[in-house]
């Protein structure tokens, strides 16, 4: 059994072409520019099988000519056992797989999980600092840049530009280096951030650090960082 | 010359068969658009000056001129034009652009109420005709209606009937003129009157309707006289064949204020001739997309004059001239041809618009490019709408048309009785307030009073029932009314002329509110709903205990729900006697009137409070489709089409990076949801690709935006002539995005 946050069952932004994403509940990472905070308290969300979940998907599929199911959440790694089977039992019936994750747990799970998947959407908080803005530590972050460089999956590197936290040049100089390390980095998305949730937030009566001054990340320095980075959008 | 010369087939020639005449001659195109051609000179001139009649009309507050000394005919007014010398295509509704008939036939009260909020007095003498001498439809169908029927109108529990305008959606053949002339289709239909001797009261009726189609062909001819063509004879070429068409529709919406006065599907036929003319070395590809630009114009001056209340309902000045396009033979080849490409053109060449209402029949079968061309161009406009043709070719066969927003119609083979709609939701509430109208407490129809706090499904559901087959013998009753009236009073003379003598009748039932009856019979069920009652015992508003799944995110359990409310009022609906033997069908389908229900409808179990708006059409309530689209298209796809045979419509609202990150990205997302949805059985899709910044900026800023065109529940509409609260919901409806 697992818990589901929600199916999301059309984004084209969660991997390549359009996919269903699944949101498992329960995420023990804490990132203070989290989209989904909704998805943090583990005893939430709704309890399913994974033969239950895979039926529900299959419905997706006339409107996928390349199925494609995206394990995101919450933290997936927080109910390791389940992603497992989930991944598993989606590739056996043809689906393409991705795996959003922060990299959460030990090591070794890690790995299984990105051995299993087919891509790995990896999201590194902070180069430096990943404390500064979610509990990801650096010897945690390192230890998993580590995994994904020893396998063959691939892998697309995601990064949420905060304004003021995440965009200076130390930070654009060690993430590209820490991409560098890793071969099969297919791809890296620099996410803008926007306060759009704060609502959910608010609702969940939490506050972040990041309400307290207007942050918002406009194109042009999304532009300016991937310069930094040497990649082109 | 021969109008009919190179032109292959016989079985056509002898009798009405424009069918068999398109697949004896048409040649499917499976290129791609880069033949097309930008306007011409001429083309650019004429719609320059419409533009600027628009903004005049504009500026006036909706309507420019009336002329309320004539009644609308075909032959009242003299010709007019815009810029004669550049116009290839003539024909006005009145002899100047944008100036609008009186058409009191269907009834006078509703000419003096558009006049006046239009700070006109009508003509005293006209008004003296038809209130003294001359019944109305409207009158007449007063007169006789029951007072439960003028209640339950009243209380808006059957609305938006077409008995205080004309019930249009009938397609007329236009084609028929292009190809025969009116001699010869004035001819058949003496046969026709002649082969009808028995004097019981069908045949005398059907014999007083085929004389009146004699004289409207021969009123018709009269006006081609008067622009100068012949239409008594076939048209030569390919100018021609559009001039006769249009003439044959011109004629139409002269003599009738329908409310929807669809086109049909023409391109097949135009592109004969427009590729025999091509071939012959006396037509360039500019002077051919000339011709389609310019009847497009023509298409987009057509006005009618309306009441407020109308307007309340019908927002944006709608005229629904459906135009279908695409849709693949019953021999296996694609109805697509280059004419069907030259209309997609059109919105390039004159800018995005509302009409004509451009319509795709859907198939997976169609040619790549095809497909592509109109993804790509719906992604650019938001101003056309897809249908499953895969689910209604097997039904009404390749030569039918979409009436009005969703209804497919065999063009000269089938009339329909429309009938706007019921709304389910204020039925719902009268099984839960033991029959009495819950925003009046009057008493409407004699059911059980429900028992205890909390609504318990099994009284429920037995008190719907009840409540829903009271409805359909009332509301069956009311179309019966109003269609006999209708026909008596305001027959649609012209395009019955164009169809089959003895045309095959559908009567067109609707219901409003669908979602919300969905998904307020799922709180019932599956969580604890507690009724807050009044003194009277009403319920005011609802507590609901606990979650319950909501219709739109591919949950069978609620999602099964709408089909047995469906089910069940069809099926009701089908035991009822109706009037000139029609078959009943069913649309799940509100225009821009899911507003205006709401208003009249108190707050209902699914935690709608009393007076928000319903979910348009068939689609989800607001903010409930917490599953992405795929999930709410698979929700609306389950909803039967072969009860609904007069469409279930699906808008469908997603921003550009939602969809794609590129242009290319997003033809191909939009073209897999368009087969996934279709290839699960759904009907409609109005496809809407902007954001909601760009919606509030225009309505900030009107000015800036005077072509943002959008698609509401089976047609498109300028957004800027949307009433405040009509944008307020639009923006409010679910637009997929991600954060």
């Amino acid at each position: 059994m697992g818990r589901i946050q929600q199916i999301q069952s059309f984004s084209t932004l969660d991997g390549p072409g359009s996919r269903c994403v699944v949101f498992l509940q329960g995420c023990p990472v804490g990132c203070i520019f989290c989209h989904n905070p909704d998805s943090w308290e583990q005893s939430k969300g709704t309890e399913m099988p994974v033969d239950e979940l895979m039926r529900r998907i299959e419905r997706f599929r006339p409107f996928l000519p390349i199925p494609g199911l995206t394990v995101s959440g919450g933290e997936p790694l927080a109910q390791f056992e389940f992603t497992m089977e989930l991944m598993r039992q989606a590739k056996a019936e043809g689906w393409h797989v991705a795996l959003d994750t922060s990299g959460w747990g030990p090591a070794q799970r890690f790995k299984e999980a990105v051995t299993e998947a087919d891509l790995v959407l990896f999201s590194i908080k902070h180069p430096l600092e990943p404390t500064l803005v979610s509990q990801v530590t650096v010897a945690g972050m390192e230890e998993k840049l580590a995994v994904l460089s020893r396998t063959a999956t691939p892998v697309w590197i995601r990064y949420v530009l905060i304004p003021g936290w995440t965009d200076g040049p130390e930070a654009a100089e060690a993430l590209k280096k820490m991409i560098a390390a890793v071969p099969s980095v297919e791809k890296v998305e620099i996410l803008p951030y926007n306060s759009l949730a704060r609502d959910k937030w608010k609702k969940l009566g939490w506050d972040s650090p990041l309400f307290h001054d207007d942050i918002r990340t406009d194109e042009a320095k999304v532009k300016e960082f991937e310069k930094m980075l040497e990649i082109e959008s | 010359m021969d109008p009919w010369r190179g032109f292959k087939g016989d079985s056509w020639r002898n009798r009405v068969d424009v069918a068999d005449f398109i697949r004896d001659n048409y040649q499917p195109y499976y290129g791609d658009e880069s033949f097309l051609s930008g306007p011409s000179e001429r083309t650019r001139k004429v719609w320059a000056r419409c533009l600027e009649l628009m903004e005049e009309e504009k500026r006036a507050g909706g309507v420019l001129a009336i002329d309320i000394k004539r009644v609308a005919g075909i032959t009242a007014w003299k010709p007019g034009y815009i810029d004669r010398e550049n116009e290839v295509i003539v024909g006005l509704q009145t002899d100047e652009p944008l100036k609008r008939m009186v058409n009191p036939w269907g009834g006078w009260r509703m000419v003096e109420q558009a006049c006046k909020a239009r700070g006109v007095e009508p003509d005293p003498q006209m008004a003296k005709i038809f209130t003294t001498y001359r019944r109305t439809q409207n009158e007449a169908i007063f007169r006789i209606y029951t007072p439960a029927m003028r209640q339950a109108r009243r209380l808006g529990i059957i609305t938006g009937l077409p008995d205080a305008y004309g019930r249009g959606r009938l397609i007329g053949d236009y084609r028929r003129v292009a190809l025969y002339g009116t001699e010869f289709l004035r001819k058949e239909k003496e046969k026709d009157l002649y082969a009808l001797d028995n004097v019981d009261d069908s045949t005398i009726h059907l014999r007083e309707d085929i004389a009146d189609q004699i004289r409207a062909l021969e009123r018709m001819a009269e006006l081609g006289q008067a622009y100068g063509c012949d239409i008594t004879r076939p048209a030569a070429n390919a100018r021609e064949a559009v001039q006769w068409l249009y003439m044959a529709y011109l004629c139409a919406v002269k003599e009738q204020n329908g409310a929807a006065m669809s086109f049909g599907h023409n391109s097949p036929f135009l592109d004969i001739y427009i590729q025999r003319d091509l071939d012959e070395g006396t037509l360039t590809e500019t002077e051919a997309q000339e011709l389609i630009d310019q009847l497009t114009i023509k298409l987009r001056l057509v006005r009618h004059l309306r009441t407020p209340e109308y307007d309340e309902l019908f927002a944006g000045d709608p005229t629904w001239v459906t135009e279908s396009l695409g849709g693949m033979a019953e021999d296996g080849r694609p109805l697509v041809t280059k004419t069907d490409y030259r209309w997609l053109q059109t919105l390039r060449n004159l800018g995005t618009a509302p009409e004509p209402n451009l319509t795709v029949l859907w198939s997976s079968r169609l040619p790549k490019p095809f497909r592509e061309f109109c993804a790509r161009t719906a992604i650019e406009t938001s101003a056309i709408q897809f249908e499953n043709d895969d689910l209604m070719r097997p039904i009404f066969g390749d030569d039918y048309g979409i009436s009005c927003c969703v209804s497919a119609t065999r063009i000269g083979k089938d009339m329909q009785f429309f009938g706007a709609r019921v709304n389910l939701a204020k039925a719902l509430l009268l099984a839960i307030n033991g029959g009495r109208d819950e925003m009046t407490g009057e008493e409407v129809v004699n059911v059980p009073e429900l028992t205890g706090e909390y609504l318990e499904w099994d009284q429920v559901w037995s008190n719907y029932e009840k409540v829903l087959t009271w409805l359909s013998v009332l509301y069956s009753r009311t179309m019966n009314c109003i269609h006999y009236m209708h026909d008596k009073y305001n027959y649609e003379r012209v395009q019955m002329a164009l169809i089959d003598s003895n045309p095959h009748r559908h009567m067109a039932f609707g219901v409003a509110g669908l979602s919300v009856v969905a998904d307020s019979l799922s709180a019932i069920r599956f969580a604890r709903v507690k009724a807050i009652r009044n003194e009277q015992g009403i319920a005011e508003r609802f507590e609901i205990e606990g979650d319950f799944p909501c219709y739109g995110n591919d949950d069978d359990r609620v999602d099964g729900l709408a089909v047995r409310v469906l089910r069940y009022f069809y099926n009701s609906l089908s035991e009822q006697p109706i009037y000139r033997n029609a078959v009943p069908t069913l649309s799940v389908l509100t225009i821009t009137s899911n507003v205006v229900y709401g208003k009249k409808t108190g707050a209902t179990p699914d935690g709608r409070e009393r007076g928000k708006p319903f979910a348009p059409g068939a689609n989800p309530m607001h903010g409930r489709e917490l599953s992405g689209v795929v999930a709410a298209m698979r929700s609306v796809a389950k909803l039967p089409y072969e009860i609904c045979r007069d469409g279930i419509s699906y808008t469908f609202s997603i921003t550009p990076r939602a969809l794609g990150e590129d242009m290319p990205q997003r033809i191909h997302n939009l073209i897999n949801l368009l087969n996934g949805y279709f290839g699960s059985g759904g009907h409609h899709m109005n496809v809407n690709v902007y954001s909601r910044e760009t919606l509030i900026d225009a309505m900030e800023h009107p000015e800036l935006y005077p072509n943002l065109t959008i698609r509401v529940s089976g047609y498109a509409v300028h957004f800027t002539k949307l009433s405040k609260e009509q944008q307020m919901e639009v923006i409010q409806r679910t637009i997929y995005e991600r954060m």
